[in-house]
């Protein structure tokens, strides 16, 4: 049992709530997470992390990337519903994933495999303590399975005498709640459980370390500390070692405890404060002494493992990081001694909590956990800014590990100093050849170099060349592509990603240029295209036809309309579990309201469109898109009206990467807003009457049930809203729309 | 006709007035939200109740399937003070095994025995407005598991009060003691929460509104005239 230290956890998204509604509609702010499709980060976010050592990474990503190339793990792309990708390119929607850039946690979590740990336990991981504060009960139920087994094999305790111990160790919680609640101690009741009950020398041995344990439960820890220690003879094997291991844990929560003291307030009433400087360091160096002890006589003892993990806690508590680094080197290179608690994904979950960033000259002993930091004070706005001289006299701490250091230089040319050029010399000094995520970064780091001096055409040819080189590297290849992708909107030959033979075949990608980068006439052209998967012609039809709609096309539409004859049947699909099919359905365009018994009687849409192409602001087909986008909006649960939206999420931020879904929208035009067309219908005198009593009525039920707008214009004021019902209800009051209208809101 | 040319140029006339909102500033509330690793704020020696995150409950993938598992996370147990204590369990998902209560039972003993005077457990769960009636009945079955003694305690979500059914909210109230309706995700104020408040009028069950140290906030004038209105809670952040 080791304990963890979360030093400093801030309140990030990471450990907020994180759940994603349905499709994601950017009207509701719920989805948390998205990719920002770029492969050199502009700044911190978890939501978006890349497969090669990048200063914006959660550090947690570069160590592991770092420990894939020591042999220690491997990668398992899996799907996964809520942040990862989407494992059916027919799924994917506009804020979701691909493979990558992918969410810091997704990684962390799941696609990184430690090569030593049984996958069920994968993530797994002992319980985790502000602070370095522990508690006695982490043991509550595994100190119970082990106490009951030990007594099972010591066949010279009497079967009622075993049963009754085994009793009271499993039901401890209860008896101590219940006393707790009724003010008595623990004694009394031992007492009266055990007085004259265990009369068998081996039954007494188990007792005393039962009343030792339930002063272990109570934080009694100087009473516990004595009766473990008076038992470190015992004859009872078990006992004896559980007892001279129980002395360190003691010794090492009396510690922690101590950091403890009671506030007072300015009225009397008083609080508990913990830091770490109030501990008492006597009991510090006690409990460094008590494991000392225990492992001294028990080197590979069956406690060996947790009880050398107390040393971290103590060097953390005590902030003797030089000893506390040095303890993980020597668990990272000891991984398979029996003294060792870490397994691979452990190491990679402590380090970077528990290492602190400032701690340089104890960093150096150490090259794995000095890389990550170095990467980390790269970032713009570190506070802790790492300078050339201060790396370049690392080397020493890299010998073993030079294409860690060459990277570092290069990177620190490239992050810090932005000069790209340089950054190619550094790089070309050492050619990478080995395939692991270091060699990697650098043959990355290479392009956006290339990129960033403007040699577009030289880093075109330079992303094409190692993609020609096949990769068994996972996540290499998508990042590749995606290099690609931006070279091409760069020049503006989008285009040029779905010819045929092109390498940027990462379905998840190429929607996402679907959606943010292609035109109408590219999107036409992909959809008649031959060698274009069917899910793409799909989407790639929905898209144009949508785009025309939406934005006030309706020649257009009308026209591509007949695209919808020429599109191959789409295969059988599930309906994903929690959203149903969130496919691109061309069968909305051949949708009619003729049907709709509280809609208008509408024709078919295209028929819809052709009255709005010749006139845009005929009051009849105005009406009539606005009962196709509320009906199909109720069906497929989706808000299309982003009045806020489209503008300001494709600005492009004030220090730009190159980045898809930013600068002129691929398909301009206003968007179609119900309430705007409601508007204009009663802006029209020669509108006929029933048409405006329509109108009034569905401007009315914009604001239902609660009295928000969903109708994508600006809101209007309560008093407006009462006019309009008054309207309706004064000079409209026989038709339908007015007697179906009970209120307003 | 007349009217309504009147009705049209009275909507042009009146966009949205400014607001002028304010900092959330912890000292002004006595309710916190307390995460792991959150430095000691002046703020929470006057706490009246303190919601104290002790776990996260999710799902991961094994080689045998996917498994619940509980994290544990935030704050060890100690003596808060004399102020109410809550425990918070996050959670992504509904799939929980009966342990997963017990084990909330037991924390919420342990934190008793610490001396604090522990009020409840509050489940700190997303949900999307249409999966409402399925959370309710997961809240429904986790109640039953737990002493009566406990109260319990919900987020929510500002989508739920204006697009969910009154059914489905009628039943919350049955369910949960209180519903902390939370306008910040993540580290930040979500940025058009106004638009939602007006649909608080439909919760009837105690509520409060959950907002972020150093976020955003104004306080629409009906709100405290509202009876199941019942105050504040704030998160609290380290300074960046």
């Amino acid at each position: 049992m080791g304990c963890l230290f979360m030093l400093v956890v801030i309140a990030t998204g990471f450990f907020a709530a994180s759940a994603r509604a349905c499709g994601c509609p950017p009207a509701y702010s719920y989805c948390y997470c998205h990719p920002t499709w770029s492969v050199e980060q502009h700044a911190v976010n978890s939501c978006s992390n890349v497969p090669y050592l990048s200063p914006y990474n959660d550090t947690g990503v570069n160590l592991r990337l770092l420990l894939l190339d020591e042999g220690l793990a491997k990668l398992e792309i899996q799907p996964d519903e809520l942040d990862g990708w989407v494992n059916n390119p027919w799924e994917w929607e506009e804020y979701q994933y691909g493979q990558v850039p992918f969410h810091a946690r997704v990684f962390l979590k799941q696609y990184f495999r430690s090569l030593d740990t049984d996958d069920d336990e994968g993530g797994q991981y002992p319980p985790s303590y502000e602070s370095a504060e522990g508690t006695p009960w982490i043991t509550l139920d595994t100190g119970q399975v082990a106490f009951e087994k030990a007594l099972e094999a010591a066949v010279e305790v009497p079967v009622e005498e075993r049963d009754l111990l085994i009793r009271t160790r499993r039901d401890l919680w209860q008896t101590l709640f219940t006393l707790h609640e009724r003010g008595e101690s623990t004694s009394e009741i031992l007492d009266k459980t055990f007085v004259r009950r265990i009369a068998s020398p081996a039954g007494t041995h188990f007792l005393a370390y039962l009343q030792a344990v339930f002063a272990f439960y109570t934080e009694r820890y100087s009473e516990a500390k004595a009766l473990f220690t008076a038992l470190q003879e015992c004859e009872q094997p078990w006992v004896r070692e559980t007892a001279h291991y129980m002395i360190s844990r003691t010794a090492l929560l009396h510690a922690e405890w101590s950091g403890n003291r009671i506030q007072q307030n300015n009225d009397g009433s008083s609080y508990t404060l913990w830091t770490k400087a109030s501990i008492d360091t006597t009991l510090l160096g006690e409990a460094v002494q008590a494991i000392r002890g225990y492992l001294q006589r028990y080197p590979s003892g069956r406690y060996a493992a947790s009880a050398r993990g107390f040393f971290r806690c103590c060097y953390s508590l005590a902030e003797d990081y030089p000893a506390l680094i040095e303890e993980y080197r020597w668990q990272f290179e000891h991984l398979d001694s029996a003294q060792s608690n870490l397994t691979v994904s452990r190491f990679a979950e402590e380090v970077p909590i528990t290492l602190p960033t400032h701690a340089q000259a104890a960093l150096l002993r150490f090259w794995l956990p000095l890389a990550c930091n170095d990467l980390y004070r790269m970032r713009r706005h570190s506070d802790n800014a790492l300078s050339l001289n201060e790396l370049q006299a690392q080397r020493p701490a890299f010998i073993g590990h030079e294409e860690v250091f060459e990277y570092l230089l290069a990177a620190h040319h490239y992050f810090i100093r932005r000069a790209p050029g340089q950054t190619l010399t550094v790089l070309n000094r050492n050619e990478q050849r080995s395939t692991g995520y270091t060699a990697f970064s650098s043959r990355v780091l290479r392009g956006l170099a290339l990129e960033a001096t403007g040699e577009h055409r030289a880093a075109r040819r330079y992303w094409e060349k190692l993609l020609k080189e096949a990769s068994s590297q996972l996540l290499q290849s998508e990042t590749l592509q995606l290099a690609l992708a931006l070279n091409y909107k760069q020049s503006g030959e989008v285009g040029k990603a779905f010819d045929a033979g092109s390498p940027i075949v990462d379905p998840y990608l190429r929607n996402a240029l679907l959606h943010f980068e292609v035109t109408a006439p590219l999107l036409r052209k992909i959809a008649i295209t031959q060698h274009s998967s069917v899910q793409e012609r799909h989407r790639a039809v929905f898209l144009l036809l949508y785009g025309h709609l939406i934005k006030g096309k309706y020649k257009a539409f009308v026209r591509d309309h007949a695209l919808l004859g020429t599109l191959p049947a789409p295969p059988e699909r599930s309906p994903n579990k929690w959203c149903g099919d969130r496919s691109p359905d061309v069968t909305l365009f051949s949708w009619s309201g003729e049907d709709l018994k509280d809609g208008l009687r509408c024709p078919s849409i295209v028929k819809i469109a052709t009255i709005l192409a010749a006139d845009p602001q005929n009051p009849y087909g105005l009406l009539c898109l606005g009962d196709f986008v509320l009906f199909n909006e109720r069906e497929h649960d989706v808000i299309w009206f982003e009045p806020w939206g489209i503008e300001d999420k494709r600005r492009p931020s004030s220090a730009p990467v190159p980045r898809l879904g930013v600068g002129p929208d691929p398909i301009p035009g206003k968007v179609f807003s119900r309430g705007e067309a409601y508007k204009a219908v009663l802006a029209r005198s020669d509108a006929p009457p029933d048409l405006q009593a329509y109108a009034l009525h569905r401007l009315v039920k914009c604001y239902a049930p609660a009295g928000i707008n969903h109708c994508g214009d600006r809101d209007v004021p309560r008093a407006v809203r009462k006019a309009w019902f008054t309207a309706l209800k004064t000079e409209h009051g026989r038709t339908v729309w007015a007697k179906s209208l009970p209120y307003y809101w | 006709m007349q009217l309504s040319l009147t009705v049209l140029l009275l909507s042009a006339m009146f966009p949205l007035l400014p607001c002028y909102a304010t900092v959330v500033d912890a000292e002004a509330h006595t309710s916190f939200w307390l995460w792991g690793g959150v430095e000691p704020q002046p703020a929470l020696r006057r706490a009246e109740h303190l919601y104290v995150l002790q776990g996260y409950v999710h799902q991961e993938r094994r080689a045998r399937g996917i498994r619940t598992v509980v994290e544990t996370q935030g704050p060890a147990v100690r003596h808060m003070g004399e102020c109410k204590v809550w425990l918070v369990y996050r959670t992504e998902t509904l799939e929980w095994s009966p342990e997963i209560a017990t084990g909330i039972v037991r924390r919420l003993g342990i934190w008793r025995m610490a001396g604090n005077e522990v009020v409840g457990f509050q489940v700190d769960h997303d949900v999307s407005t249409r999966l409402l009636p399925a959370y309710v009945e997961f809240l429904r079955r986790l109640r039953a598991q737990v002493p009566r003694s406990y109260r319990l305690s919900i987020t929510g979500l500002l989508d739920w009060s204006n697009h969910g059914e009154v059914q489905a909210l009628a039943e919350l109230a049955t369910v949960v003691d209180e519903v902390v309706v939370q306008t910040y995700q993540g580290s930040a104020t979500i940025p058009n929460y106004r638009s939602y408040l007006a649909g608080l009028k439909r919760l009837t069950c105690p509520y409060k509104i959950g907002l972020i140290q150093h976020g955003e906030w104004t306080e629409p004038a009906e709100l405290l005239r509202n009876p199941w209105f019942r105050g504040y809670v704030v998160f609290l952040m380290n300074r960046k």
